[in-house]
């Protein structure tokens, strides 16, 4: 909060006035939540397809916010692009997750090559505003690459989850290699034949992200979409700071989710003017009752916003160093991620049922959906299991165990 | 834990609890589907009127099942735990029997007699005081006319309980008719968060006929001023059970879910996991209690009932307080072991298919009727530090 002789309005004293400096990216960001959360009940509903949607991350530049300034793009860092993603989150969380998914997808080739920071790709995403989607946790199904001499390969392979594939314009693809243990890397436009997006998600949120199954049928990749792992080892799993990357921007979904919740409860209180039963007949925007309430979980959210910022900066700082991070760092940072999503996920978790309590019926009437958060809350909490986030945690402060993914090439 | 289909015979009353269980195994199949479709438990319905578990309130000496608040509370549960909008259209249906809270001399023996005959399906159009006007006529019955918003139970039942303001004194009157009286008008446009089933919507009167012999029989000693005796704490029992039960349907399709769905991770089984076997037992933990608080406040009711003609205010106070801790805690805890099932499973468990998430929506639209924590907390603070008791009176 900035100090001033004028006093804020106190509802306006967390968040909504940022600390850290406003960046234009989190100005447009703001905007166009204003305009995806005036519509967002009924796009939802209806199910209609984000297109007009991402169509406006891409105009805006947003998408290139994490690329390299020199190489075409915003030169943001993770903490802007986690302040992006809560921001669109607290208008459309299935928006906010898009974006979030992209900013990390589109990492994922400098985290492979970790010397050359996929220059070439980060220039061409930059300039043609690639959104970008996921084909990488081969453990679901088997993803098999075979060479085709020529240093292109065939994959062959279906996943169960690819989020916004039908909605991106490239996507990434793990495969295991058939001719060594080791992981291939590329990527390749979404409408590459041989590739089938299904129509099937059907979850209980996130429901405009296209989180569809996947099929990869004879999928040829040409040998200038291949990236090439700069590591010194072999690469046989995701590579350093993955999670680290990942994990931060899911807690922005959580954060925006959690905030927009919360406008909601303070929207009502304050265009209600009937007293809530049983208050003594005084007006909804003095119930000391609903103050207490949304007082405990703004306290809350303020926590999970600065612990999430506060991880962005501090995993960005170790990609700054990259070349020169222990394997122990690498796992702190990884644990502390992972309690980063922990915490904001329960703060959106447990803040939308309770702010039910003080808009009554009104909000469970679907056209009006508060349980939208609650619900595309619930869905990314599944992405990864709470009990493996919790046991990576006290087994490394236990036992020093650095947590680390299992091999994906064996 | 095996879920077996028995087949029921009609009449199948000897013990209702198991019938409950009985027939919400029969209506399990459906369920997610109807659900999802928003239609409304017809088939159900009727079943429930067919096995006589409808007349289960009614005293055996009026041709009813003679069952106490323990096992209707039971069957709520029961009920709920496959389908709350089953069970909550029986809470609604039980506690709405309002006819022999408002006569304790007489017992409304004529009204029982023929609900228990026709096996009467109750609904309630009941709430704010104001809502319904009534005008007396020279026979002694009155024509009512009003609407009320949101109503549960007339538009699936036989015939709806009501109460409307006379026009010529600060009293109301209490009366039922059947849900197909000409000038009852049917709003529709339920669409909400959970029991969509329920049919609950907008009803207006006008100018509808209530009979002379529709009108409740009051010996209470006092004008109808405010909600019958008893209705506090049937309403607390009765909807605390909606959520106990979704609260264990919650469990049993998570358990389900996990034993038969659920895929490794890292290569061990789920069902393995220390967390998941530690989130399972707090959360059954929890739900074991409240089986036991339901219980308990049933038992109480049971005994405070049997002595309604000579119950002093305190204790109406009492079991009234008490049905609004267990509605309470019944809604928080519900609320939470919905939401927190979850956590033990992937997100294939989130599937709309699978259904799991009925259970958090149901519980969390209807504890907002009215909001239960922390406002009931604040109620029941109240009542123990202040030694204020909530007593449901209207401001005539």
């Amino acid at each position: 909060m900035s100090v001033s002789s004028e006093l804020q309005p106190v509802t306006e004293f967390f968040g909504d006035q940022d600390t850290h400096g406003e960046s234009p990216w989190l100005a447009i960001a703001r905007e166009l939540a204003d305009e995806l959360a005036e519509t967002a009940v009924d796009r939802e509903r209806h199910e209609v397809a984000p297109h007009a949607q991402l169509r406006q991350l891409r105009d805006t530049g947003l998408v290139n916010l994490l690329f390299r300034a020199d190489l075409g793009g915003e030169g943001g860092t993770l903490a802007d692009a986690v302040r992006v993603v809560a921001a669109l989150s607290r208008g459309d969380a299935s928006i906010g997750a898009l974006l979030a998914f992209h900013y990390y997808v589109s990492f994922v080739p400098r985290l492979f090559d970790f010397t050359g920071d996929a220059a070439d790709l980060q220039r061409r995403s930059a300039e043609a505003r690639w959104l970008w989607a996921n084909v990488h946790q081969p453990r679901e199904g088997k993803f098999i690459a075979r060479p085709t001499g020529d240093g292109g390969f065939v994959i062959n392979g279906s996943k169960r989850w690819a989020t916004g594939g039908p909605l991106a314009d490239v996507t990434d693809v793990i495969a295991q290699r058939t001719d060594r243990k080791e992981l291939l890397f590329a990527v390749i436009p979404t409408d590459r034949a041989g590739l089938r997006w299904h129509d099937d998600w059907d979850h209980l949120g996130l429901r405009l992200t296209a989180t569809v199954s996947v099929d990869f049928e004879d999928v040829i990749v040409a040998p200038d979409e291949v990236i090439r792992s700069t590591h010194a080892a072999a690469q046989n799993t995701f590579p350093p700071l993955y999670t680290q990357f990942v994990l931060p921007l899911y807690s922005a979904v959580f954060i925006g989710s959690a905030r927009a919740v919360l406008d909601r409860g303070r929207d009502y209180l304050r265009t209600r003017t009937r007293p809530r039963l049983a208050s003594g007949g005084i007006p909804p925007i003095e119930d000391r009752l609903s103050h207490q309430l949304l007082g405990h979980h703004l306290a809350r959210l303020e926590v999970a916003e600065e612990f999430a910022y506060n991880t962005a900066e501090r995993v960005w700082d170790a990609w700054g160093r990259r070349e020169h991070l222990s394997r122990e760092e690498v796992g702190e940072l990884a644990v502390l991620a992972s309690s980063t999503r922990r915490i904001a996920a329960e703060v959106a978790l447990e803040a939308a049922p309770d702010v039910y309590e003080l808009t009554g019926t009104w909000a469970a009437i679907n056209s009006i959906g508060l349980d939208r958060h609650w619900r595309d809350a619930r869905i990314l909490s599944l992405h990864d299991s709470l009990s493996l986030s919790l046991t990576a945690a006290g087994d490394f402060y236990v036992n020093g165990t650095v947590p680390e993914f299992p091999p994906m090439a064996v | 834990m095996t879920l077996q289909i028995e087949p029921i015979s009609d009449d199948a009353l000897d013990d209702p609890v198991e019938l409950a269980r009985a027939l919400a195994q029969e209506f399990r199949p459906a369920v997610v589907e109807q659900e999802r479709l928003g239609q409304p438990p017809t088939a159900e319905l009727a079943r429930v009127r067919e096995t006589g578990l409808v007349n289960l309130h009614i005293p055996v000496e009026f041709g009813g099942g003679g069952g106490n608040w323990q096992q209707i509370a039971r069957v709520i549960l029961e009920l709920s735990r496959v389908d709350p909008n089953i069970g909550g259209l029986l809470a609604y249906h039980y506690h709405n029997f309002v006819a022999p809270f408002w006569d304790p001399f007489g017992d409304a023996a004529e009204i029982q007699r023929k609900s228990a005959e026709n096996r009467w399906l109750w609904g309630h159009l009941t709430g704010p005081p104001d809502t319904f006007h009534a005008t007396p006529q020279p026979d002694g019955g009155f024509l009512v006319s009003g609407t009320k918003p949101q109503n549960t139970g007339p538009a699936t039942g036989d015939v709806t309980v009501l109460h409307a303001l006379r026009v010529d004194r600060r009293e109301l009157i209490y009366a039922y008719v059947p849900t197909d009286r000409e000038g009852i008008i049917y709003h529709g446009g339920w669409n909400h968060l959970g029991l969509r089933r329920t049919e609950t919507q907008p009803i207006s009167f006008e100018n509808v006929v209530v009979h002379p012999h529709e009108v409740l029989t009051n010996t209470t000693g006092r004008p109808i001023q405010s909600m019958p005796p008893f209705y506090h704490a049937t309403g607390g029992l009765g909807f605390g059970s909606i959520y106990v039960g979704a609260a264990w349907g919650a469990l049993d399709r998570a358990r389900e879910y996990l034993l038969t769905d659920q895929s490794p991770r890292h290569g061990q089984a789920v069902a393995d996991d220390p967390f998941v076997q530690a989130l399972f037992g707090e959360l059954i933990t929890k739900a074991t209690a409240l089986v036991a608080f339901q219980s308990e406040l049933a038992r109480r009711l049971d005994r405070a009932y049997a002595h309604r003609r000579a119950l002093s205010q305190d204790e109406h106070d009492e079991i009234g307080m008490h049905g609004e801790a267990f509605r309470s805690l019944a809604a928080r805890t519900g609320i939470e072991i919905g939401n927190r099932v979850f956590d033990a499973l992937g997100a294939g468990a989130a599937r709309r298919s699978v259904g799991l998430d009925r259970y958090w929506r149901d519980v969390r639209i209807h504890s907002l009727h009215p909001p239960t924590y922390p406002q009931s907390e604040v109620l029941i603070g109240k009542y123990l530090i202040n030694d204020e008791a909530l007593r449901l009176r209207f401001p005539l």
